[in-house]
């Protein structure tokens, strides 16, 4: 488990790194067993947004979002298709965005179809994304839900 | 939109922290209609527990070669912090800091030059390609790079 955060950690400061030379934008993210339930869907698309919005200051479909959750009895948090929308547009106004989950089967498996999901929406409707999973169990296995973006593909073993 | 005195950040930060907490803003200068001025109280009430905390995100335009510069942080207007607080509770990038100073030197980084790996980064279009899973254990040798179609 330590080892794929040292390999997630690396990654995102690797291109992190090369970011700033491309403006591109970088969002990382660990999933774990203890935040299971904070860590939800809404959640985890709401740290991503997070991470990629702030360089200009809020933007304004962000504010107000955030105004009109606000005006709603006892305020509302963030809906999931709201941060699909937002999340296109802000990806959208980017050269390059790369999203990466550690340890994505440590979330509640409930959560976990529709998280994939959601990324291979967004992988789809926003060909500026590339997305680095890594999942502790084999890609097959994590069930019916890689299906969604598991066809073809290639192994590389490592030496 | 709410309007509140965001000309003055520092100053600020010392009023909120200063005893005289409870005094009121200086209408005339802020030019404050009524009801703002209400609202706005309210406000730097909620925002007096959560002011200090930096918020701090990758700025991906900070890079000199030194990754503990990756990060710039700094105070945002409380507004500001309350819609990136009220997108999601989650900090992952001070988690991602966490996990960067327990890091094994060494470990896993076969994975940056792995011809998968290099190929999913530099493709100028991330259409149909746009996904890289690295499945199992890296620090274990049960390893696999799969890029998605």
């Amino acid at each position: 488990m330590l080892t794929t955060r040292n390999t997630s950690s690396l990654v995102i400061d690797s291109l992190r790194d090369q970011a700033g030379k491309d403006n591109a934008a970088v969002a990382g993210l660990y999933c774990d067993f203890l935040l299971q339930k904070e860590q939800t869907i809404t959640n985890v698309m709401g740290a991503i947004l997070k991470q990629l919005v702030g360089r200009g200051g809020i933007p304004n479909y962000l504010r107000e979002a955030f105004q009109k959750g606000q005006q709603e009895f006892g305020g509302r948090g963030p809906q999931l298709v709201d941060l699909m929308g937002m999340l296109q547009t802000e990806i959208a106004s980017l050269p390059q965005v790369f999203i990466c989950l550690d340890a994505l089967d440590e979330c509640l498996q409930k959560y976990l179809p529709e998280l994939l999901e959601s990324l291979g929406d967004i992988v789809r409707e926003c060909p500026r994304t590339k997305v680095f999973l890594t999942p502790h169990r084999e890609a097959p296995r994590l069930g019916r839900c890689s299906k969604i973006f598991l066809q073809g593909g290639r192994y590389t073993h490592q030496p | 939109m709410l309007v509140a005195p965001q000309q003055a950040s520092s100053p600020r930060f010392l009023q909120l922290c200063s005893p005289n907490i409870h005094k009121l803003p200086d209408t005339s200068t802020n030019h404050y209609a009524a009801s703002a001025f209400k609202q706005h109280f309210k406000q730097e009430i909620m925002a007096q527990t959560s002011l200090m905390q930096s918020v701090s995100f990758g700025n991906s335009n900070t890079n000199c070669g030194n990754i503990s510069t990756n990060f710039n942080t700094f105070n945002l207007s409380d507004e500001d912090a309350r819609i990136l607080r009220w997108l999601s509770p989650l900090e992952p990038n001070n988690r991602h800091q966490g996990v960067r100073t327990e890091r094994f030197d060494g470990v896993g980084e076969w994975l940056l030059e792995k011809r998968e790996f290099r190929e999913w980064r530099g493709s100028e279009d991330g259409a149909g390609r746009g996904i890289l899973l690295c499945s199992g254990d890296p620090g274990v040798g049960k390893t696999y790079l799969r890029q998605v179609e």
